[in-house]
């Protein structure tokens, strides 16, 4: 062995060069306070092997960034460990970074003859945030893609050239797939390359400086191995628990039996949407800062703020060796970078103060808007994981072919005018389900259709009430009329307690009968033919309801809406199309538009993917995760 | 102050113990943090491991049904001569699922005997390196353009450096409302063996 190590160094010299590695003479003794440069490379170097083993599975275009992302966060083993800890690890590398930087200017470390290292430390600072800036967009969720657009738009604030570095950015005009694919090359090739040279350069000539250690020294000199080493591997341990720390930080909350994605590792928002208003966009933590001094100088044109006072400040940080000369100046840089940092740290508070605070309407918007993109980005993961799973076209027409997603939205658009959605006794819906309209016209469509649905309408109590007819010109047609009439205290008052259950049970046989023409809420007409039967019977005879309505076979078209198929999706998008077609109100409409009356798509208000979508909420027949 | 390198021999020793575990010390601790990446990343990195093939029955102990629909019985022409077929099948790669996706080619062959049709089917890919054969009319004979290896019509192999003869699929007639359909098992077998082993 020893022979051949002695081959070996014949050939490559590597004793010496290990001696000059780690027996760096350190004057004072090993100390904690020279950890940070470690750290800090450290941190890069886990960002490099975690960056290529995500790049394996990563693929930049717009329609499988997402989706990729999702597939390693979900559906890769142990994917989310590695992504969180990729993410964390970035954030930890900015941290340190300050902590360096800060370290450096206190100790007087930029002084001569360290400027040139202490100006490509600045450049490689330049290099991180470029780093944490084109990593944000990669995953191309909503959060990514507004936050970038800012950015870009920020770039193309550069005078002269700032519209042309822009485009050269995004790789033209539109966001797309270029622009995927040139953040990904900046990310993965370009700046950790230039991070890597400069790292070289930076330990060379922080070697050949020497450390610039501290005094007064209180312990005898030592060398960097073993004593700083320790402090360093202890030190970078500790910054791998930290990282370890946020991404296991939700793990104790969550339910046992809860796919370990969907909780663990770093948050993966909806798929970026560019027809859709992210109210919730935000920076990076990191740049909350100059998103709130953005909000101060908005006196000054938009240049000001994105790219004259950043230039200035790093302008200054570039002056500091010349300034550093004189013992006020270095004293004078030492305040500077302290007030640079108590005031990005203040802009910081303010921001997320101003954000999160709950009590201001902006707070509010605020945080119903990330709550709105939280239980979007939850379906998007549920529906990515369904049966269907994310067609070829990706994640987005996905979504968009959501009727849970979009059928509130639908909703708001064309019939939240006049009718309202949500559930009127104390049953706990999911609230994105629910909407409320403050003076409705028209009846509350919640559950339209069901068994509830019809019950409600044959109850003399609820059928003229707000929901139902009782906001519409209908509150006094011949349907309220024949109902009080029916099942009102006047009709039932000599009835006795048989005669009043024979007719509650006939009421709810028709429920189920017409239920089954809608054939949903699971009824399956072989366990209730009976009901139904009897339902329908009663439909025809007891109580007569043909002499108005048409049912299959019998009654005629043209006074009331058609029971065949009640409520079913046919029906609903036929009534929706068209109310005053004579299978529905064709003489006593109140006031609701034809929708999609039109054999010519573009002439109607709703296009038919719409109308489906709409039907198929309204239905309550969208995907839901069995769990 | 002095700045000289010294050598660790030369230096003033603490204590030959203290320096012994703090070296321990630092290269356990050092070694921890620096597998944290590689460790983080060992799930990912190996992910494809524990996949299997589409319908293999590994893992999940079920042998999903193959057979993907060809066509109608009456596309295929009964003159004994080789036709090449698309395979559809729905495919589920990594994150995307795709509906009836064309997955691979097969030879079906048909000659009509007293019994009533019969329908071999051999896939076309080659069993030596995985290459697509192609049917040569002239020879009578499959032809791997890649390295030259060639298939009889019966699928057994003429020469060239496979170690077995074409793979044959199953055939199975199905009746679809009258219709008689040619359903083909779509397999496919590790190549460059003499043995037919599942792709796993």
């Amino acid at each position: 062995m020893s022979g051949f190590l002695a081959w070996l160094d014949h050939r490559t010299g590597y004793r010496g060069l290990l001696h000059d590695a780690l027996f760096e003479h350190i004057p004072g003794g090993a100390r904690w306070r020279y950890v940070w440069g470690s750290t800090l490379l450290f941190a890069f170097v886990v960002q490099i092997v975690t960056g290529v083993i995500l790049w394996s599975a990563y693929s930049p275009s717009a329609q499988t960034a997402w989706e990729s992302v999702y597939y390693i966060q979900h559906d890769m083993a142990g994917g989310w460990l590695l992504r969180g800890g990729h993410h964390y690890m970035a954030h930890a590398m900015v941290v340190l970074l300050a902590i360096h930087f800060v370290q450096v200017v206190v100790d007087g470390a930029y002084r001569a003859p360290r400027e040139i290292n202490f100006w490509i430390g600045l450049v490689m600072m330049q290099l991180v945030l470029g780093l944490a800036l084109t990593g944000y967009l990669l995953p191309w969720d909503e959060k990514g893609y507004w936050a970038t657009k800012v950015a870009t738009n920020m770039i193309a604030l550069v005078p002269v050239v700032g519209t042309s570095l822009q485009k050269l950015l995004v790789g033209g005009s539109e966001y797309g797939h270029h622009t995927l694919t040139r953040f990904f090359a900046l990310h993965a090739g370009v700046l950790p390359g230039l991070l890597i040279a400069c790292t070289v350069i930076h330990v060379a000539l922080f070697r050949r400086h020497g450390l610039k250690a501290r005094e007064p020294y209180t312990k005898p000199d030592t060398t960097f191995w073993p004593d700083q080493v320790l402090r360093d591997a202890v030190a970078c341990l500790a910054v791998c628990l930290v990282v370890l720390l946020l991404v296991f930080r939700h793990g104790s909350i969550a339910p046992p039996d809860m796919p370990r994605g969907d909780i663990l590792g770093t948050e993966l928002g909806a798929p970026a949407d560019p027809a859709e208003n992210y109210s919730a966009a935000r920076p990076e933590n990191y740049f909350l800062f100059l998103f709130q001094l953005l909000k101060y100088l908005e006196v000054f044109p938009p240049v000001v703020g994105a790219i004259v006072v950043p230039g200035l400040i790093m302008f200054s940080l570039f002056l500091m060796p010349i300034v550093g000369r004189w013992e006020l100046g270095h004293r004078f840089n030492v305040t500077w970078t302290f007030a640079l940092l108590i005031g990005a740290g203040l802009l910081t508070a303010i921001a997320t103060r101003a954000d999160l605070n709950g009590e201001t309407e902006h707070s509010q918007h605020f945080l119903a808007a990330v709550a709105d993109a939280q239980a979007k980005a939850e379906r998007a993961v549920e529906l990515a994981g369904s049966p269907s799973g994310i067609a070829p076209a990706g994640a987005l027409s996905m979504l968009r072919a959501d009727p849970k997603t979009q059928g509130p939205k639908l909703f708001r658009e064309h019939c939240a005018s006049c009718h309202s959605h949500f559930v009127a006794n104390d049953a706990i819906v999911d609230p994105t389900q629910e909407i409320i309209v403050e003076h409705p016209t028209a009846s509350n469509l919640w559950g339209i259709g069901t068994r509830g649905w019809v019950g409600g309408m044959l109850d003399p109590h609820q059928i003229a009430g707000p929901r139902f007819f009782g906001n519409t010109k209908l509150k006094d047609g011949d349907m309220v009329t024949w109902v009080e009439d029916t099942f009102g205290p006047d009709a039932t008052a000599d009835l006795d307690d048989q005669g009043q259950a024979e007719l509650q049970e006939q009421v709810e046989s028709v429920a189920f009968a017409l239920a089954a023409e809608a054939g949903q809420n699971g009824i399956r007409i072989t366990d209730l033919d009976e009901r139904v039967a009897a339902g329908r019977a009663a439909i025809i005879d007891e109580f007569a309801c043909v002499d108005c309505h048409k049912f299959h076979d019998d009654g005629e078209l043209g006074l009331a809406p058609d029971l065949t198929g009640y409520a079913s999706s046919a029906w609903l998008r036929a009534i929706i199309s068209n109310p005053e077609h004579e299978r529905f109100y064709p003489d006593t409409n109140d006031r609701m538009p034809a929708f999609a009356a039109s054999d010519d798509p573009a002439a109607n208000r709703l296009s038919p993917e719409d109308l489906d979508l709409l039907v198929v909420w309204l239905r309550g027949e969208w995907y839901e995760p069995k769990r | 102050m002095k700045h000289v390198v010294d050598s660790p021999i030369t230096e003033p020793q603490p204590s030959e113990r203290r320096t012994f575990l703090t070296s321990a010390a630092a290269v356990v601790i050092g070694a921890i943090a620096a597998a944290f990446p590689f460790a983080a990343g060992f799930g990912v990195l190996f992910d494809p491991l524990r996949r299997r093939a589409k319908g293999n029955g590994v893992g999940d102990g079920e042998v999903a049904d193959r057979f993907v629909r060809v066509g109608r019985l009456d596309v295929l022409p009964a003159d004994g001569v080789p036709h090449q077929f698309a395979l559809t099948d729905d495919v589920t790669d990594a994150w995307t699922r795709a509906p009836a996706r064309q997955v691979g080619t097969a030879f079906l062959t048909r000659s009509d005997t007293a019994d009533g049709p019969k329908i071999t089917a051999f896939s076309s890919i080659c069993p030596h390196l995985g290459c697509a054969v192609d049917y040569n009319r002239a020879k009578g004979e499959y032809d791997c353009p890649c390295h030259a290896s060639a298939f009889a019509k019966d699928g057994k192999k003429r020469f060239g450096p496979s170690l077995r003869g074409l793979d044959p699929l199953a055939v199975k007639m199905v009746d679809h409302g009258g219709q008689q359909e040619i359903w083909v098992e779509w397999v496919r077998y590790r190549a460059g063996i003499a043995e037919r082993t599942l792709v796993g």
